[in-house]
């Protein structure tokens, strides 16, 4: 009985065998005329089917799928653009957390629950906002430390953006 | 314009030049075509197939990320519209694929296949079509697209082992005829 199962044989055939199971395999097809056998059937197979044609495809197939596609039934949807979106979500977000949090100001101070009265807190609690904000950036350690970040920030966007436009570049020659 | 790659001609056709995709349908439809075939065993229903496959990739051609392979995401749109065909004709194909045990005994064409065959190349080429659907499949996207074990997995929802096992499977299964019928000597 062979000890070289089809298993091996197929690795050994797609290069997939470890270096250390490599010479053991060729060393056992030196002495096992069977596996050898084997082998070379396999590549025979190999060769063959490395010169499969594809069928062809019916002859006017191409104007049938165009002419639907002129039609107008087929269009190509237009991807969402995300980044925008992703901007607006926040912006939404942002406001709507803004009011809740003047309405609920506004229902725990005063009983009278009018309209003015939430259109104000509204109001306060932006300016209180701004202001903390303002006192915030007003400190020239914290403005400095923002801008340095920022331009590394940029920086770093920048590599990142050109590195994976040079990968994408180089995958897509190499596949084509 | 022929000279052109992939991603060439998607960025044209999203621009709005919607006729550069008879580009893309003149380079695929043929690849397309024979995985259909061997899919569906039928070639008015791989025809239906290969139009809905197309004008299913063009209606997502938006979604198509330029940074992975044309070819590979297309065949996964080939492939699933292939099984939508099959699922919606409940037919015996479907049973044949619930797994990756099918079937590799090819002795029951043999005989057939053989008497037709002038030489050992026929007689391999002949009997991929015999092959289990998925191990045809395999054969076909690996040996005529020459796409990589990995992208075939991701084409057919099957983990790189499995795909690999369905390859080596196939390759056994032809290798075990060609030693029956002494070809192998012929075509070395």
């Amino acid at each position: 009985m062979s000890k070289l199962t089809d298993e091996m044989l197929n690795k050994y055939l797609d290069g997939d065998l470890e270096v250390s199971d490599l010479e053991a395999v060729k060393e056992e097809l030196n002495s096992d005329p069977d596996a050898l056998a084997r082998l070379r059937a396999l590549r025979a197979v190999d060769a063959t089917l490395k010169t499969i044609e594809a069928d062809h495809a019916p002859e006017n197939i191409s104007d049938r799928i165009m002419k639907k596609i002129s039609a107008g039934k087929y269009t190509v949807k237009t991807a969402p653009a995300h980044f925008f979106i992703s901007i607006i979500s926040i912006l939404l977000v942002g406001i709507i957390s803004v009011t809740v949090a003047a309405f609920r100001s506004a229902s725990h101070s005063s009983a009278n629950n009018n309209l003015v009265d939430y259109t104000d807190k509204i109001k306060n609690t932006l300016v209180k906002n701004a202001e903390s904000a303002q006192n915030f950036f007003s400190n020239p350690g914290v403005v400095f430390t923002v801008g340095a970040l920022t331009i590394i920030f940029l920086i770093a966007a920048y590599f990142t953006i050109e590195s994976h436009k040079n990968f994408t570049k180089k995958f897509n020659s190499l596949s084509n | 314009m022929n000279k052109l790659n992939d991603i060439e001609i998607i960025d044209s056709v999203k621009r709005g030049n919607y006729s550069d995709y008879s580009l893309l349908i003149n380079r695929y439809k043929d690849r397309a075509f024979s995985l259909l075939k061997r899919l569906l065993k039928n070639e008015m229903d791989a025809e239906e197939a290969l139009q809905d496959s197309f004008l299913k990739a063009y209606n997502s051609l938006a979604a198509f990320r330029n940074d992975s392979q044309f070819s590979t995401w297309f065949y996964k749109i080939v492939y699933n519209t292939g099984l939508s065909v099959i699922a919606s004709k409940k037919r015996k194909v479907e049973q044949q694929m619930s797994s990756i045990d099918e079937q590799f005994d090819l002795v029951s064409y043999d005989a057939e296949i053989y008497s037709g065959a002038e030489n050992g190349r026929e007689y391999i080429l002949k009997m991929v079509d015999k092959l289990p659907i998925r191990g045809a499949l395999v054969v076909i996207l690996f040996y005529m697209d020459g796409l990589s074990l990995n992208e075939i997995s991701q084409i057919m929802g099957l983990s790189l082992v499995n795909t690999k096992v369905l390859l080596h499977r196939s390759r056994n299964a032809l290798k075990d005829l060609l030693i029956k019928h002494n070809y192998q000597e012929e075509m070395l």
